[in-house]
């Protein structure tokens, strides 16, 4: 064992919650390992393409079609687009078995997919957490929202979370910089919700995007968004939260971290004498060559389904189906969140009011069905986003000296259009899974990962209440053009998937206790979206960060005790 | 010497010698099933002259990634399947052919607005009802050619520099979010 090789914590994964692990474990003087599969992508220097202009892009903006054929999970993702396809992984590159059709959107590099979320950051309540025990499925979470409320105080201070304190009790309001307002078609159909349902809530939807920086995000090198709406190519001037951007950089800046790119960790070391894991093996991306890392902490961040895979690969006398897999439930309970339905109409009000400039995020609608009571033939419900805008009706019409005179023609502009789609949560089903095959390997010699998930009965029933109800909504609206659409996309294109190392109370029925440790292998700690028991409808990456600051702060608190040793 | 009337000297000089069968021939796209879409510089004259008529830039001197001619290549290549690239190929071939039977065999004395009128009635027109299976698929692909063009034409136009800046008053940093202001 090499002293170089040996570290307080190895944190596995540099995406959204693994930044956070680091940089928690690193602000209390653990020194950290920090090994990413993919390439090391620094703030600024490596976001190729953030400050292109739209006449400097080879394909404006297109995908080739060999691409589009060679990589359709990823082709069929809203973001993939050509000025920030090098953040993608790409389907032909790390293959994976679709046993039912699975979109699965992943970023190996330093900052994860970090650098390409949606930025939306809503926290759960105990509605959610209870959730589960109250309508009787899957297992009851370990944690309610007072745990974690402290925990998403902290990060979303860090973080920089732009807001309104709305006072919805499914919606628990958080620590928050200034919002970007609703538009004038937006907060008429808020008054028009309130009106007829007295329930139903359309708020500014919470963005990690800094409307106005307070000193900790200076501190980070962070300045304010300007709205440029190009998040997804890295921001320049850090206006969103990005693991590159933010925590990386902080724990770096520690001296605690070594951030070690390129590494693809194969498995998790686990020594049966002391019952801890011991460090991991890995496998250098361009060599192939194998490293051992030692340390007395280990945090998987991977990303869930990957956290999954490490786990499922770590095999030993004592745990032959996988580290922690005392129970056979390693890989099951997967689920995700049902994005398949949209609604969109137009109004014929406000003609004499525009916007102007643009924002970073929108409307949002948070849950409404089966809040307080069961009121559905379903299970759980859905949020929505909300918005309304109006474009310039340009005529690309003639030919000839007529096309060129309707190009340069001042355009005048079209009636408001409104849009929502659904974000439903998705029951955990033990058939809904992810496994190892036992053949086929990847090219760094890492089994294909099996993922079996669909959509139920359950699934179905909600998609139609979401289009019947925001049917009816639009309507009381006076909306008109009411138009409705499932696209039938297969899961993963929601970009949440969540569970297979499910938190629970008891080590019969789940891998993780209440503070995210292995039940039994206590040194390992899981608090990425692998660990949630269930997914509520909330975008999930906030609660993820709060998650993995929470478990790292008790990893160090047991180390210091002598605990976990 | 404006950009419209040096785009038809171009085509005076390459198209110039028409009359002669080799110089037809050198307007012919000749390009095997498989292969990727390239132009040469007679191709190019007239596509850029067919374009020029298409959408009008006259006097714009454009900030472009690329001429319009390499535009089209290489956006061809890049989104279209091969039979689609074959159906690209065949329709050009068949428009110029058409061109040239219905105003003048040879190019440069096809004016701007007999392109303008070949491309309206060929995007305009229904499909004519072909018994000839072949005769249906030059239809077919003639209507393919000249919507592409006229497609590839605006979209050339619209990214460039000037226009992205002058009418869509594209800004690197946009102004400020207001959320309802009076129109």
């Amino acid at each position: 064992m090499s002293n170089s090789n040996t570290f307080d914590a190895i944190v596995i994964g540099a995406g959204m919650s693994g930044g956070w692990s680091a940089k928690e474990l690193c602000d209390q003087g653990i020194k950290t390992l920090l090994v990413e599969r993919g390439p090391d992508v620094q703030h600024i220097k490596d976001y190729p393409t953030a400050t292109l202009n739209p006449w400097e892009f080879e394909h404006r903006g297109e995908i080739s079609i060999e691409d589009k054929q060679a990589n359709p999970a990823i082709a069929r993702c809203y973001a993939y687009r050509e000025d920030n396809k090098h953040f993608f992984v790409k389907d032909q590159e790390h293959p994976y078995i679709q046993d039912e059709p699975f979109d699965w959107i992943r970023g190996y590099q330093v900052g994860g997919k970090s650098l390409m979320w949606a930025r939306q950051t809503q926290r759960w309540s105990n509605y959610d957490f209870t959730g589960p025990l109250r309508d009787g499925f899957v297992i009851d979470w370990p944690i309610r929202y007072e745990d974690l409320a402290p925990w998403y105080d902290k990060v979303e201070t860090f973080v920089g979370i732009a807001g309104n304190r709305d006072g919805i009790d499914s919606l628990p309001d958080g620590i928050f910089l200034p919002p970007w307002k609703l538009n004038c078609v937006e907060e008429y159909f808020r008054n028009e919700m309130k009106k007829h349902y007295g329930d139903r809530h359309v708020i500014f939807a919470r963005c990690a995007h800094l409307s106005q920086p307070g000193d900790i995000h200076l501190q980070q090198g962070r300045g304010q968004c300007m709205s440029r709406t190009e998040c997804e190519r890295g921001c320049p001037l850090g206006g969103y939260f990005s693991a590159n951007s933010s925590t990386i950089p902080w724990a770096l800046k520690t001296g605690n971290l070594t951030l070690r790119p390129d590494s693809v960790v194969h498995s998790i070391i686990y020594d049966a004498e002391s019952n801890k894991a011991t460090g991991i093996r890995v496998i250098n991306k361009n060599t192939k060559a194998t490293t051992e890392y030692f340390a007395k902490l280990i945090f998987i961040n991977a990303g869930a389904l990957n956290t999954n895979l490490i786990l499922l690969n770590s095999r030993s006398e004592r745990f032959p189906d996988g580290l922690g897999n005392h129970n056979g439930l390693l890989g099951k309970f997967v689920a995700f969140h049902n994005y398949r339905a949209r609604i969109s109409a137009i109004y014929e009000g406000m003609l004499d009011k525009r916007t102007k400039g643009k924002r970073p995020s929108g409307g949002y609608i948070p849950r409404f069905r089966n809040i307080y009571r069961q009121e559905t033939g379903f299970l759980r419900g859905y949020a929505a986003g909300f918005g309304a805008s109006r474009y310039p009706q340009r005529s690309f019409d003639g030919i000839g000296q007529q096309l060129k005179d309707n190009l340069y023609a001042s355009p005048e502009l079209g009636p408001w259009r409104v849009g929502s789609h659904m974000m439903g949560e998705t029951i955990p089903k033990e058939s809904n899974t992810v496994s190892l095959d036992e053949e086929q390997r990847d090219e760094w010699g890492i089994p294909l990962l099996h993922i079996s998930v669909k959509y139920d009965e359950n699934d179905e029933l909600m998609i139609r209440d979401f289009l019947d109800q925001f049917s009816e909504m639009y309507e009381k609206a006076g909306f008109k053009e009411i138009r409705t659409h499932d696209d039938h996309r297969a899961p993963g294109l929601d970009i949440h998937e969540m569970g297979g190392v499910r938190m629970g109370r008891d080590p019969k029925n789940s891998l993780l206790n209440g503070w995210n440790q292995l039940h039994s292998c206590k040194n390992v700690y899981v608090t990425d979206g692998a660990c949630m028991t269930s997914t509520s409808t909330q975008n999930p990456s906030l609660t993820y960060m709060a998650i993995a600051a929470r478990a790292a702060n008790h990893a160090v608190d047991q180390l210091k005790k002598g605990n976990i040793i | 010497m404006n950009r419209r009337t040096a785009i038809y000297s171009l085509a005076t000089i390459t198209g110039g010698m028409a009359l002669f069968p080799a110089c037809v021939d050198s307007l012919k796209l000749e390009i095997t099933t498989g292969e990727k879409l390239f132009f040469n510089s007679n191709q190019s004259a007239w596509l850029e002259a067919i374009s020029e008529s298409v959408l009008p830039k006259g006097d714009l001197d454009l900030t472009t990634f690329e001429s319009f001619t390499e535009f089209v290549s290489k956006m061809i290549n890049f989104q279209k399947s091969g039979e689609q690239i074959d159906s690209f190929i065949n329709g050009y071939n068949q428009c110029t052919k058409d061109i040239r039977k219905l105003y003048h065999s040879n190019i440069q004395m096809i004016t701007p607005d007999q392109i303008v009128d070949y491309f309206s009635n060929i995007i305009e027109e229904e499909l004519p009802q072909q018994f000839d299976p072949r005769e249906e698929q030059n239809s077919i692909d003639k209507k393919y050619f000249c919507e592409e063009v006229r497609g590839l034409s605006i979209w050339h136009f619209t990214t460039s520099k000037e226009y992205q800046e002058e009418v869509l008053e594209f800004k690197m940093i946009p102004d400020p979010w207001e959320a309802c202001v009076e129109h």
